[in-house]
């Protein structure tokens, strides 16, 4: 993503410059400027870098730079700093930072929250950020007592010092930001880590939560603010052709009416009013080329481009010779449906647009892009731009989006007055950007032994990258289309081809929590299920004895480019094996599935037992997962999120499917896309992590691809029907 | 009994009581439970949970998985807390 613009926004105090410590970009304040700072409303503080604000009052305020969507950055990032710096976690302050450059995730380029990249880029980052505050902070008292910086220490938020000298941090933390940044910062070994890693660490986020006291974007409340209600195209890419709002202007309480770029908004005293006067527009729609668009024409239009030869991503060998001199091959098609994101706070921004400056209050995933975006339509700059980072009521990589955020400031600008728009269910599903559906062909060719001798895979279906950064799309390929198989880890030593063919529907596709590990992944894990059974081999063993030890991976995305991991998938598989009771016998109409990839640097092995009804009704019975995902920073939250995965991934496969008619999205609330309820969460579901101390790999995401084919599987296993068609309704079972 | 109130319109419960999230206290025991277990990821659903919960306590004073399943399966969580919530109900259960 190297072509996001880079951000120029500052706050005042918040000058920084970048060094470079082991590869990563570390930020500190410059010393142009007081380092000293009086916070608003007092209580004065000192900024060693741009991670830690020392209070005077011993107050320690750690930023978190992340967006907060229930992942656990606003507690498992603030553990890193306090490792080092040695503070007391649960007394700490956590602030959202403001989009600076100093916060830049350098695995994806810009300041923003996706990719599982969160704690892999802070993992040495945000502990070198801790121990330099830490160093800076000893040498203050070193350089105030005359004593050598060696012979003190620090410790829960004291550095003492010999002699029994003892001065707190909040005494020292002017002096200490007026301190030589050290260029060196070693780190602690994980053997003296008292804060990473600890089982008993609670979230610092859930008392609010519990209390109903965290601030979403929808609750945000500011002087003289109006609501705003819209009404957008129903058409993918309509626009509004001509209205009457007659009715509208005339609800007491509304206070003005506005076209903007995407639609209408009514701006009201209150957001019932907006609402209630919005439904009485009265609008005609421009529906543009989606017009005639249906499922029908959207899924012939990828059966078209199927036969297309598409863009090789990987090649290994001759593929066609090697499936030519096959002892026998096995050829499938798997077809992935459009699904949404819906998150439970359905989009909202507030907006308070002057003609000098403005202030965005946003739930967002991406705040570094905010600034440009909002200029763009409101015509100031992006410095004039201020952008704040609320919780949000989940992300799942909807937020990663900026459109409700440019909607919200041409409403405010158009209205002349401070607005939070607010979107109905309604308006979020049906203007969301789906996770892309897609055509994916295999064939396998075996070896009279049943081993794969020869791989072939073709997919088809839309780039996301394409509309949203069009710069890291190269010879037909998008690096985000073809994950999940590029790291594809088994052995076919006859040749192996793998290609791509973009083809755009016309829906508008977005980054979709584990984004193509969900199609490709998906696709290739049941597939591999399909050999196995071909071969006459057990599923697990099948794949553990195909699987390439030595290699390394081969990520697009560059993510996590050259980690091996054919050892942690065979690490994982046998594990898995033994703590679900693989094979052992089960009634007639259940049956166990399996399912083992290797994403964001992590690598999960999963078995689903689920019972299958005569009617094809699905029920989970049973999850067992073992989890290679390195160093595991806060453990229950890395448990929390494979819950959480396992939650969303089954949504989508067992019942996830937008559909288009007439170029309107069909679904628009949970009546017509159902999610997963809490009668349908597995009965057990047991999450086992490997001990490791190598780098952190993210959880985030991967877990949610995985579970989707190791599902399809224990129905094969059940039924004996193989959805190849998701959702796994009781018709594409059948199907199978 | 609890309601949503994303789907209820305030004239209907004129003249009644109503108890948000304020109004559990903050140290409520599904409160509490919820605390021990960390059950809120993103949290934006999670006062609806802990107002069903606590609506389902009130009136059944151990609930079983199935009655929990049958009471809360009218609050979606996309986050996937649900492991999460049924424990802390049962946690609740046992706090006086």
């Amino acid at each position: 993503m190297e072509n996001i613009v880079k951000n120029e926004t500052r706050r005042d105090f918040l000058k920084v410059s970048g060094t470079v410590a082991g590869g990563l970009a570390l930020g500190f304040y410059l010393p142009s400027g007081p380092r000293v700072a009086q916070a608003d409303g007092g209580g004065g503080y000192a900024s060693p870098n741009a991670w830690v604000r020392i209070g005077l009052d011993n107050v320690v305020t750690i930023m978190v730079a992340r967006s907060e969507m229930g992942q656990d950055v606003y507690t498992s990032m603030p553990m890193l700093v306090a490792e080092e710096l040695e503070v007391d976690i649960n007394k700490i302050n956590v602030e959202f930072a403001p989009p600076a450059e100093v916060y830049i995730n350098a695995l994806l380029g810009g300041q923003l929250t996706g990719g599982s990249t969160s704690v892999r880029d802070a993992w040495e980052k945000l502990r070198k950020a801790g121990a330099s505050a830490r160093m800076m902070l000893i040498a203050a008292a070193a350089d105030q007592w005359g004593v050598a910086a060696d012979s003190c220490k620090a410790s829960d938020g004291v550095v003492t010092g010999p002699g029994g000298k003892r001065a707190t941090y909040g005494s020292l933390a002017a002096k200490a930001a007026q301190m030589e940044v050290p260029k060196d910062v070693p780190l602690k070994p994980a053997s003296q880590f008292k804060i990473v890693g600890n089982v008993r660490q609670k979230r610092l986020d859930t008392a609010a939560k519990v209390r109903g006291t965290a601030q979403f974007g929808i609750d945000t409340m500011i002087p003289g603010m109006a609501y705003a209600a819209v009404i957008m195209p129903p058409m993918i890419g309509g626009k509004v052709s001509s209205y009457d709002d007659t009715r509208a202007k005339n609800f007491p309480g509304v206070k003005a009416v506005v076209q903007y770029s995407r639609g209408i908004a009514v701006v009201a005293e209150d957001y019932w009013t907006a609402k209630k006067a919005v439904a009485t527009l009265d609008v005609r729609w421009d529906a543009g080329k989606m017009a005639n668009v249906d499922q029908r024409s959207i899924w012939k239009g990828l059966e078209d481009a199927s036969q297309q030869p598409g863009a090789v991503f990987r090649e290994h060998g001759d593929a066609d010779a090697g499936l030519a001199a096959a002892a026998k091959t096995v050829t499938s098609e798997y077809r992935l449906p459009f699904v949404s994101h819906s998150p439970m706070e359905p989009q909202n921004t507030t907006a308070d647009v002057r003609a000098d400056k403005a202030v965005i209050i946003t739930p967002t995933q991406f705040q570094q892009l905010i600034p440009h975006v909002v200029a763009g339509a409101t015509g100031l700059k992006p410095e004039q731009v201020e952008v704040q980072t609320t919780f949000l009521g989940g992300g799942f990589g909807r937020r990663v989006e900026v459109d409700y955020a440019i909607d919200a400031a041409e409403i405010s600008k158009a209205a002349g007055m401070p607005v939070k728009m607010i979107w109905s269910r309604e308006d979020d599903m049906t203007h969301d950007s789906y996770r892309p559906a897609g055509i994916f062909k295999f064939t396998a060719g075996l070896d009279s032994a049943g081993k794969l001798s020869a791989f072939r895979f073709h997919s088809t279906s839309p780039s996301i990258s394409s509309r949203l950064f069009p710069s890291i799309v190269k010879d037909g390929i998008d690096p985000f289309a073809v994950e999940g198989i590029d790291n594809f880890p088994y052995v076919a030593d006859g040749g192996m081809r793998f290609t791509y063919q973009m083809h755009d529907t016309g829906v508008t596709v977005g980054y979709w929590r584990a984004v193509s590990h969900n199609l490709n992944a998906v696709a290739l894990e049941s597939f591999i299920d399909e050999l196995a059974t071909a071969a006459g081999k057990d599923p697990i063993q099948y794949r553990i004895d195909m699987l390439d030890m030595g290699s390394t991976k081969h990520q697009w995305s560059g993510l996590s480019a050259g980690v091996p991991v054919g050892a942690r998938m065979k690490r994982a598989l046998e594990q898995v094996r033994e703590k679900s009771n693989w094979g052992k016998k089960l009634p007639a109409g259940r049956g166990q599935g399996v399912a083992v990839m290797e994403g964001y640097n992590t690598v999960i092995a999963m078995v689903v037992e689920v019972t299958v009804s005569a009617n094809y009704d699905v029920q989970i019975d049973k999850i067992t997962s073992v989890v290679d995902a390195g160093t595991l920073i806060h453990p229950d939250q890395a448990l929390a999120q494979m819950q959480s995965c396992i939650n969303f991934g089954q949504s989508a496969c067992m019942w996830g499917e937008i559909t288009v008619k007439d170029g309107a999205v069909q679904q628009n609330n949970f009546d017509t896309y159902r999610v997963a309820r809490i009668n349908e969460a597995p009965k057990e579901l047991n999450i086992h992590f490997i001990k490791s101390d190598s780098v952190p790999g993210g959880l985030g995401e991967p877990g949610t691809a995985v579970v989707q084919p190791a599902i399809a599987n224990a129905i094969f296993a059940a039924s004996g029907k193989r959805p190849r068609t998701l959702p796994y309704t009781p018709e594409n079972i059948k199907a199978g | 009994m609890a309601v949503r109130s994303c789907q209820t319109q305030i004239g209907s419960v004129a003249g009644q009581q109503v108890t948000t999230i304020e109004g559990l206290g903050g140290d409520h025991r599904v409160q509490r439970a919820w605390m021990a277990l960390d059950v809120p990821q993103c949290g934006y659903c999670q006062p609806g949970q802990m107002m069903s919960a606590s609506a389902l306590l009130a009136m059944n004073k151990n609930p079983s998985d199935q009655d929990i399943d049958a009471f809360m399966s009218g609050n979606i969580c996309r986050c996937g807390t649900y492991p999460r919530i049924r424990a802390a109900i049962k946690a609740a259960a046992k706090m006086s």
